[in-house]
């Protein structure tokens, strides 16, 4: 065990270049709250305190101050196992990761959670050697019963994992498949037993739960989500070439790494697959705990370079993770709407155009609710939202009649009707043009967020 | 003690033979119908067979022309006996694949016994993968690749065991063979066999390496070479390069940087997305999509879902393999110094997975089946590490009770597997690269045709149909061959029907061609029965596919 005292002072030094640059990208991307965000900031302008777009960084701003005090404390654990140079070049790996860029900017629950998990691992270990065994496991038994509540209480959405331990939903499922295959016209006959020995509910749970599982080994979400074409809504954990140090810094620890080292490792290794487990949303975020022990094994192939002209070595190596940084931040930038999802960008460019319009000309407003909760980001931006002025439903056009002093704000789908390819040809805004309606903004989205309903969001009024 | 051995040698046989069975049973029904490819391997058998030539009247080719595609011939070759015994049919021309497929366990009971000495965990080993879903499904399908990785596989083994120079020449033979079975061993077996020469990751590593004469393990690849002549100096290989011109991924995804990062017009100037750091992730991802175990085990991109190397619910290894293979490769790195045979694994898996890895659908199981039986013993690593793992820090009750748990759960799955792949999966691939309604339809248009019929008129949308129609009649190859002139020229995509005889390929139309007489309709298209019949001399037989739908109608017009 290494027991020097770790520096914070040196470590906030190394930092602070981060710091700058993930803050001027975040106010470059700038992107529009998100409903976590909303959930939080509502409340606060309810009470008439600030002004919105402040609240939101104020909000922001707190995130990274807990994911900063996270890596701290990954910091301070980690240095009771591992030497200074993989501690700190570990936390700065995390730090220029996409995914904890995304993390603080876009999700305060998870944040919090990542704080408040890695605050309770550095006091298991900094209390570990002075405690009985007994109340080592409760300790232990304690971060994953919270975890798991913090994870289950604060989503909308149920965690697909915990979403499969429901024997009626495997039973409905065999039943299908033995329908299916006594559809069959002609078929191999198994006996009735031999089928049922893996046709059974309890079967069927348990190889969803196994699938579940295995999805947390996923290489290409962790280290090659920007290179390939996965069709997934993700951010990185780590840049592609930090997956060849990933497999160096995994080869020196499982040959050359102690006892320590490994177990320690293998406990935040869990408590990534707990998070996993219990956590609905994007690939990124159920694995958000893995850049702790991730970060350690990839930092840890620092040793691999300790020989030779390890100078040079690392010079490369550290100019290649500045590449890697720049290409990314430079691809968050440019090609903003396939990084970020396009739900609130649709609703910030509704209610952004909303703005620039006198509503006092209008009766009824209508803002399509197909991608979210509408009210929630109507309160955001124009504050005052009445129910008798605005309707926060999806509307249909095709079996109801526009009317004069109405407003719709939606899909081309919803003026045009829905259709099942999701295509709408360019020449479809003409359509909407021919049912005497005026279109006021437009705005093509990349991403299928409503899908029937085209990409293409309109504000329209009646001629 | 004795006792116990043998029982375990008896079960070992009982597994191989287990294997065997799941492999030959029902291989005319499930998968209910065959695919395209397997029918233009089984009728270019029958050619072979009948006339020497293939279906174009090419003299005993090393490649069959087929669908453009240049398939290499040796699986042809090799089904001309099956084909011989039970006549031209689905049983003889999966037959061969089936074979070697089941011969694949006794060779992979070979190379499992050089990592795990302990023969319960062989037995498991051997249980696992008898029973595999890629081990069945690509067994019961005709595909070269097959015939490919058997002989890998034994060229492999040989490489771990064969000590002496001597040896060395017969080490070359199965890859060879390999070579000539599939496109992909072309790119792997060299790499392999070069890997084997020097041996990157034990230099890197520090290891321990066998003092070998480099000349000496180099004869097995500098034969390679020299038997790989004939693929060179062919007058097919600027066809067969076409082909991987379409595949391969520089062609396909250049400038290989999103698009919406370009902001020059020469994309190599820009330098904040650079294309060279794209192609290196494109690159390194394509290969560690191959170590992945989501991917190994659960992931159906979409060129695999629509073909027929889709294996329903899985992707290629069991569920609980794949949670073995995990821990497997922390093994596999703890050993990688110590031995070359884990070495071997790695170079096997890369080499494996390289020519897949160069294509712009990179995780392709088929491209790359080579590497499964490597991958499997890295998951036996695993599962010996779990067990001794288990044994150290367990009581013996515990112990007991987890291995039994272990076992249990894994012959479940192994049921699952079977019902699974024998029965379950001819429901969800009996689509569009299984097309329904051949199979039972061409045996009724066979015999109408023997009434007075002058023409057939096929309208399917598939752009080689024409090929079910010479499969399930056992066509007369010497007929189809004087066609060779007429048919699209290789290089040409699309649509491959050509007429023959009384076979028109062309769009349905009935109100133009109601006024035909002697004439048979095949149509899948969508048709208004009152109205056809109220031609008269007129008749409609609905062909259903396995799942019971209507797939084909069969209009006879007298």
């Amino acid at each position: 065990m290494i027991n020097n005292k770790p520096k914070k002072a040196k470590l906030l030094l190394y930092h602070l270049p981060f710091i700058f640059l993930q803050i001027l990208l975040a106010s470059l991307i700038n992107h529009p709250p998100t409903p976590e965000q909303l959930t939080l900031i509502l409340p606060v302008l309810k009470l008439g305190i600030g002004i919105p777009a402040i609240v939101l960084w104020c909000l922001r701003l707190l995130s990274y101050l807990l994911l900063l005090l996270s890596l701290l404390y990954l910091y301070q654990t980690s240095h009771k196992y591992f030497d200074a140079k993989i501690s700190l070049f570990s936390s700065l790996l995390i730090h220029a990761s996409p995914a904890f860029f995304s993390l603080w900017f876009l999700h305060p629950f998870v944040s919090f959670a990542i704080c408040l998990t890695s605050w309770l691992v550095k006091n298991y270990y900094y209390r570990k050697n002075t405690q009985p065994i007994q109340r080592q496991i409760f300790y232990l038994g304690s971060i994953f019963l919270l975890l798991f509540i913090i994870n289950t209480n604060f989503h909308i959405q149920k965690s697909p994992f915990l979403d499969k331990i429901k024997l009626s939903r495997s039973q409905e499922e065999v039943i299908k498949r033995f329908m299916k295959e006594d559809t069959l016209k002609e078929r191999i006959k198994f006996p009735i037993f031999f089928r049922r020995i893996s046709y059974n509910k309890y079967y069927f749970t348990y190889k969803d739960l196994i699938k579940e599982i295995i999805g947390f080994f996923d290489l290409e979400s962790i280290f090659f989500q920007e290179i390939h074409p996965l069709s997934q809504k993700s951010f990185v954990l780590f840049f592609w070439p930090e997956f060849l140090l990933f497999l160096l810094g995994l080869y020196w620890l499982i040959a050359h790494g102690s006892t320590s080292q490994k177990k320690y490792i293998t406990l935040l290794t869990i408590i990534a697959g707990i998070n996993f487990a219990t956590r609905s949303g994007p690939p990124y975020l159920r694995l958000s705990l893995l850049l702790f022990p991730l970060g350690l094994i990839v930092a840890s192939s620092i040793k691999f370079m300790e020989s030779g002209a390890k100078k040079i070595k690392k010079a490369a190596v550290g100019l290649i993770i500045l590449y890697s940084i720049i290409t990314n931040y430079y691809s968050l930038l440019q090609n903003y709407q396939f990084w970020f999802d396009n739900r609130e960008i649709a609703y910030d460019f509704i209610y952004q155009s909303l703005q620039e319009i006198n509503l006092q000309n209008y009766n009824k407003i209508y803002i399509t609710s197909l991608i979210g909760d509408p009210r929630s980001y109507c309160l955001y931006y124009l504050k005052d939202c009445p129910e008798e002025k605005f309707s926060f439903h999806s509307f249909d056009l095709t079996s109801k009649n526009s009317q004069t002093k109405e407003l719709y704000a939606g899909f081309i789908g919803e003026f045009l009707g829905k259709r099942i390819d999701n295509i709408f040809p360019p020449a479809a805004t003409e359509e909407v043009r021919g049912k005497s309606l005026r279109i006021l903004y437009q705005k093509k989205l990349r991403d299928s967020v409503a899908f029937q309903y085209g990409h293409q969001l309109i504000i329209a009024e009646k001629q | 003690m004795r006792k116990k051995t043998k029982l375990i040698e008896f079960l070992i046989l009982l597994v191989i033979a287990g294997g065997f069975w799941v492999r030959l049973i029902g291989l005319n029904i499930s998968p209910y119908s065959i695919n395209f490819d397997e029918a233009a391997l089984g009728y270019n058998a029958y050619s072979l067979m009948k006339t020497g030539k293939d279906e174009y009247g090419r003299k005993l080719p090393i490649s069959l022309r087929s669908f453009n595609d240049y398939k290499p011939a040796l699986y042809s070759y090799l089904s001309i006996l099956p084909i011989k015994i039970w006549g031209l049919n689905q049983f003889s021309t999966r037959f061969i694949s089936a074979l070697v497929g089941s011969l694949e366990i006794i060779i992979f009971y070979l190379l499992a016994k050089l990592f795990i000495k302990d023969k319960k965990i062989i037995l498991l080993s051997l249980i696992i993968f008898s029973f595999s879903p890629w081990g069945i499904h690509f067994s019961r399908v005709a595909f070269e690749s097959n015939l490919s990785a058997f002989f890998f596989l034994t060229g492999s083994l040989l490489l771990l065991t064969t000590k002496t120079p001597r040896g060395f020449v017969f080490v070359v033979l199965p890859f060879v063979l390999s070579l000539y079975s599939y496109h992909s061993a072309r790119l792997a077996a060299p790499v392999l066999l070069l890997c084997w020469i020097l041996d990157p990751l034990g230099w890197l590593l520090k290891a321990k390496r066998k003092k070998v004469p480099i000349f000496q393990k180099t004869i097995p690849f500098l034969l390679l070479v020299l038997f790989s002549l004939p693929l060179v100096l062919s007058k097919d290989k600027t066809l067969i390069l076409t082909r991987l011109r379409q595949t391969n991924l520089y062609y396909r995804l250049y400038p290989f940087v999103p698009r919406e990062l370009i902001t020059k017009s020469n994309p190599w100037l820009n330098l904040q997305a650079h294309p060279a750091y794209y192609l290196g992730g494109i690159l390194t991802g394509h290969i560690a999509s191959y170590f992945s175990p989501k991917n190994l085990s659960l992931s159906l991109y979409h060129w695999v879902r629509n073909s027929p190397q889709a294996i329903p619910e899985f992707s290629m290894l069991g569920w609980e393999e794949t949670v073995f293979f995990v821990i497997g490769l922390v093994v596999l790195l703890k050993k990688l110094s110590k031995s070359y045979k884990y070495r071997h694994l790695v170079y096997w898996i890369i080499a494996g997975s390289l020519p897949a890895a160069l294509t712009w659908t990179w995780f392709h199981p088929l491209r790359s089946l080579n590497i499964f039986p490597a991958i499997m013993i890295i998951s036996l690593l695993g599962i010996q590490k779990t067990f001794k793992s288990l044994t150290k820090h367990l009581s013996p009750k515990l112990t007991r009770l987890s291995y039994l748990s272990i076992v249990f759960l894994l012959l479940v799955s192994r049921v699952f597997i079977i019902n699974n792949e024998l029965v379950y999966s001819s429901w969800e691939t009996h689509g569009q690269y299984q097309p329904g309604g051949f199979k039972d339809g061409v045996p009724i248009l066979s015999k109408l045709l023997q009434e007075n019929y002058q023409r057939v008129i096929v309208d399917t949308p598939h752009a080689q149909s024409y090929i079910f129609f010479l499969f399930y009649q056992a066509f007369p190859p010497e007929i189809i061959q004087k066609y060779a002139n007429q048919r699209p020229k290789p290089g040409i995509e699309g649509n491959l029907n050509f007429n023959f005889e009384k076979y028109i390929f062309r769009k349905f139309d009935w109100p133009k061609d109601k006024n035909l007489r002697q004439t048979i309709f095949w149509t899948s298209s969508l048709i208004k029965p009152e109205e056809i019949l109220r031609e008269k001399n007129t008749a409609i037989i609905k062909i259903k596919n396995v799942i019971g739908n209507t797939a084909v109608n069969i209009i006879t017009k007298k």
